[in-house]
């Protein structure tokens, strides 16, 4: 059981460092900062915990003995973080699906009517801030001919289109 | 020594079939959605998880666990990645861009992908999942587990004091 104790650890040492991060100041990059920062702690944490077993072999019997064990002990923590990851963007931005729902339970049971969902989810809501997102990741740039991908903005939308055409399935949104 | 590391392509074959398993589905059954997909394909990997645990099953019951952790924070991971392609804004924005090289303005970009476009997407699932039901003009709320799903975000919310739409959004 030392793996599956010990890889979740790994994970709750690196959400507590996110945590204080995030507390001190909230990174303008979050989900590249988030990634860099837990697999960081993550392995950073196993590295220190691996050498204090050879410094304090007493150490050694809470811990994995071999090195198929530690790095099935890393390589879950690390899953665990990049779930995490996944689930961040609805942390950080509001899923419309989950405002609609909230606006609806709030109004009561009579209800709220289709307009006024528009009224109040309007583009400066929606998609704008998603605009800005997309520059302050790097992923996008406002110039003179308009909003144009960089490199990595291309190659990651590029990534997302060939998936949609393996699934054979339309665009979303 | 190499016998420690049995659990890797035990771990990745099981990924591998849901993945195989998705697409398949998917490609077979295009009007079940692509969530039933993914129910599928975790089912498949999940099988062949269990199974080639069974083959190698001389391993601590630890050893196990974790391989099953590892898959369903794959899994997970996976739904997550579909889900983006699915119902992602910036994704969308992203690829309205990727088709149009030369750039777009930003009321260009609004007029391709807009909070019209999103509301009415966003209804067409809750009604259909029963989450939201229609009562005349006016919608009101049905199965709340998406709401439940809101009232956790809210509380990671407030564990990593990100302001809530709620402080920001106007009356």
């Amino acid at each position: 059981m030392a793996v599956v104790l010990l890889g979740l650890a790994l994970f709750a040492f690196a959400f507590l460092v996110h945590w204080i991060v995030w507390r001190i100041r909230r990174p303008r990059a979050t989900g590249q900062t988030l990634i860099l920062l837990l697999t960081g702690a993550v392995v950073g944490g196993a590295v220190v915990l691996w050498l204090a077993a050879h410094a304090e072999p007493s150490l050694g019997r809470f811990l994995p003995d071999n090195a198929g064990a530690w790095a099935q002990t890393v390589a879950f923590g690390l899953a665990i973080a990049a779930a995490y990851v996944l689930t961040y963007p609805a942390v950080e931005v509001e899923s419309p699906i989950m405002v609609i729902t909230d606006l609806i339970e709030r109004a009561g049971p009579g209800g709220l009517e289709r307009d006024e969902l528009y009224r109040r989810l309007d583009d400066d809501f929606l998609v704008t801030p998603r605009i800005d997102d997309l520059m302050s990741e790097g992923l996008a740039v406002d110039g003179a001919m308009g909003c144009q991908l960089t490199d990595k903005g291309r190659s990651l939308g590029h990534i997302f289109i060939v998936w949609r055409k393996i699934l054979g399935i339309g665009i979303g949104g | 020594m190499l016998s420690g590391f049995w659990w890797l392509p035990v771990v990745v074959v099981a990924c591998v079939g849901d993945v195989i398993a998705q697409i398949t589905w998917l490609r077979c059954f295009p009007a079940g959605g692509i969530y039933r997909s993914m129910v599928c394909g975790f089912i498949v990997g999940a099988a062949v998880l269990i199974a080639l645990s069974l083959v190698w099953r001389d391993r601590p019951i630890g050893a196990h666990l974790a391989d099953l952790g590892m898959y369903v924070c794959f899994a997970y991971v996976y739904f997550h990645w579909n889900n983006m392609g699915e119902t992602g804004r910036r994704v969308r924005l992203l690829i309205e861009l990727a088709n149009a090289p030369a750039g777009l303005t930003r009321r260009q970009l609004l007029a391709r992908y807009s909070a019209k476009e999103i509301v009415d997407r966003r209804i067409s699932r809750l009604l259909e999942s029963s989450q939201v039901v229609a009562s005349g003009s006016r919608l009101v709320l049905g199965n709340p587990s998406v709401l439940a799903m809101t009232r956790m975000i809210g509380l990671m919310k407030r564990i990593l004091r990100i302001e809530s739409v709620f402080v920001r959004s106007p009356e």
